[in-house]
């Protein structure tokens, strides 16, 4: 079914001091209007694990939506993510939504201990955990013989409540996002991360015309089904400020770029409310993107955003 | 006690009676065939669902997830839940989980020399610093584990076993040792496994934990999973008419730790001498029979 292209909000938050203030925060985000929680996956400066913060954070809340923006592919067995998910979509009755990515983060790929596989294989290797996690979703068993995950007659329990959990691949580089146009439900339009860290290079790639070119590639790959996406960006530059000249003035020269192509750039999202809200309509008008995420230092200043567009 | 839950509802109601009821800890199993639940996030609902009831893993299958992995869950569920788990960690051995989830299934040794080190990684990064280990399996380089649990050093650690590498494992690094049958078959009910929990067995288990823990062995808690519950004023005939399936005496029967048959009074009678026997003290039922157990968790619990 063609999705409705209104716009839902999201917050991204590693954790908080304590179990306290994350219910508090959890609670909060609901309060103002957010649909979903999103926790990343990353073993360094992120402090909660995602498959408990998700369920501490469902547990105490009502209608808040958890998910994971996203998960590294490469850090657990898919049939055990499957597993997490399904439990959790079955204990917080059916509000998650399941973020996967190729994993990127060469800083994880060392905490672990494990090889940091061409962006090739690690997208084959997700391409192939998705299809277990769909199928340990669906009703009966299966059996999956791939490269690198052979299932045999798996019947995954339990069944989640939603049939199926929405499926969230974020990418920015074009075979990730052909992925991500054939198989996801979300499909998130980020920052190429090629380097393995967060560089010039990822704030580069994506001012205005190459998100432009990302979207493209997700509707292509897509073909009729790019109707039922629902496209999602994690604004990484997010302010709600008076003077969006002079914060770009300021921030665009560190990052090799003009301050107008900070000010439009796909992962950055600045001005004053109404600038806000004329902004982010007109990119679901060109990109087709409704679902908007910030980060937990900004979702209490965006409030009134999410206040004036939420379920427009 | 180990859980199911057909729903959201009926689950938290059961951890919620379980606390009620005087168990102390609530704990999930960890396989990809028959139990509908995952541990990490069943645990943090279940502690959040309630205030003082511990919440436990019996056992993680260590092969089924990275140590690194593991340590942040666990520790983030510690300190979400202020303290409240119990990290039971086993070699892994039902061999439907591997095949259905195409886990190479190693022989034993390497199972349970993964299992050591992996035990060595989980406390190294609970640790208050950065962490360092070079092992066969695992490797890892100046990683200072986050967050860091409540319970320190670590929350305790259960592992159980049934053979003596593993129990003598156990004995030198967890807090709480599992003494279970050995389910060297991969299948929990055959009868292989059942000569393997007689009491005579169990003697000889206790003394491969009793040898390799030294003087560690009375800081120790030793745990058993009672999976067969009986409730019946006739233990004597119950046991006459069951033993044999499982290849054992009627007396073999009533004297197994995974055994408790009879009336309430009876039941207490066999676990006060199986701590006097074992050090046995910890003791962990079906979920099922949570309620008709109760007198006996009424009477023990705390003494």
């Amino acid at each position: 079914m063609a999705h409705d292209r209104k716009f839902r909000f999201g917050v991204q938050t590693g954790g908080a001091e304590s179990g306290a203030e994350w219910r508090e925060k959890a609670r909060k985000v609901e309060a103002l209007g957010y649909s979903t929680l999103y926790m990343p996956d990353h073993f360094l400066d992120t402090p909660f694990a995602p498959a408990v913060g998700m369920a501490m954070a469902a547990e105490a809340t009502e209608t808040l939506r958890v998910g994971t923006l996203v998960l590294g592919n490469d850090y657990k067995h898919p049939a055990v993510v499957a597993k997490e998910f399904a439990t959790l979509d079955l204990l917080s009755g059916g509000r998650t939504e399941v973020g996967l990515g190729a994993g990127w983060m060469q800083s994880d790929y060392d905490a672990l201990g494990i090889p940091y596989d061409s962006a090739g294989v690690r997208i084959a290797r997700l391409e192939e955990a998705l299809a277990v996690v769909k199928g340990s979703f669906r009703p009966g068993p299966f059996s999956f013989e791939g490269e690198h995950y052979v299932i045999t007659e798996y019947d995954g329990i339990p069944k989640p409540v939603q049939q199926p959990p929405p499926i969230l691949v974020g990418g920015g580089g074009p075979k990730l996002l052909r992925l991500a146009g054939r198989e996801a439900d979300i499909v998130g339009i980020n920052p190429n991360l090629r380097k393995g860290a967060v560089t010039k290079d990822a704030v580069q790639n994506s001012v205005a015309e190459a998100t432009k070119q990302k979207v493209e590639w997700v509707r292509e790959a897509a073909g009729s089904r790019f109707d039922d996406l629902e496209l999602q960006i994690r604004y990484f530059m997010c302010a709600v400020t008076d003077d969006r000249r002079g914060l770009a003035e300021a921030m665009a020269g560190g990052f090799g770029l003009s301050a107008d192509e900070a000010l439009e750039s796909g992962v950055a999202c600045v001005g004053t409310v109404d600038e806000i809200c004329d902004l982010l309509q007109a990119r679901r008008d060109e990109w087709a993107v409704s679902y908007v995420v910030v980060g937990d230092d900004q979702y209490e200043a965006f409030a009134p955003v999410v206040a004036r567009l939420a379920g427009t | 006690m180990a859980s199911h839950g057909q729903s959201a509802a009926d689950y938290r109601d059961k951890a919620r009676k379980a606390e009620a009821l005087g168990y102390s800890t609530w704990f999930v199993p960890d396989h990809f065939v028959d139990h509908p639940v995952a541990p990490m996030p069943a645990m943090a609902m279940v502690a959040e669902a309630t205030s003082t009831l511990r919440v436990g893993t019996l056992v993680l299958g260590n092969d089924y997830k990275h140590p690194v992995v593991l340590a942040r869950e666990a520790a983030t569920l510690d300190l979400l839940s202020d303290g409240r788990l119990e990290l039971g960690i086993g070699a892994g051995w039902m061999t439907a989980d591997y095949e259905k989830a195409g886990i190479p299934l190693d022989r034993p040794s390497v199972r349970i020399e993964r299992l050591a080190e992996s035990i060595a990684v989980l406390k190294g990064l609970m640790a208050d610093k950065p962490f360092s280990y070079q092992g066969e399996h695992y490797t890892i380089t100046d990683l200072d584990g986050e967050p860091k649990p409540v319970q320190q050093p670590h929350p305790p650690i259960i592992v159980g076993g049934g053979g003596k590498k593993v129990l003598s494992l156990a004995a030198r690094e967890a807090d709480i040792v599992g003494v279970n049958a050995n389910l060297r078959g991969g299948e929990a009910t055959t009868q292989d496994a059942a000569r393997s929990i007689t009491g005579a067995a169990v003697d000889e288990k206790v003394g491969w934990v009793r040898d390799a823990a030294g003087d560690r062995f009375d800081d120790l808690e030793i745990q058993a999973f009672v999976g067969f519950t009986f409730f019946t004023d006739d233990r004597r005939g119950l046991a006459d008419g069951m033993a044999p399936a499982f290849g054992v005496t009627a007396d073999e029967a009533l004297d197994a730790p995974v055994v408790l048959a009879g009336t309430v009074d009876e039941m207490v009678d066999d676990l006060l001498s199986r701590r006097d026997r074992w050090q046995m003290s910890y003791h962990v039922v079906g979920v099922d029979v949570i309620e008709e157990f109760a007198p006996v968790v009424d009477r023990l619990a705390g003494t």
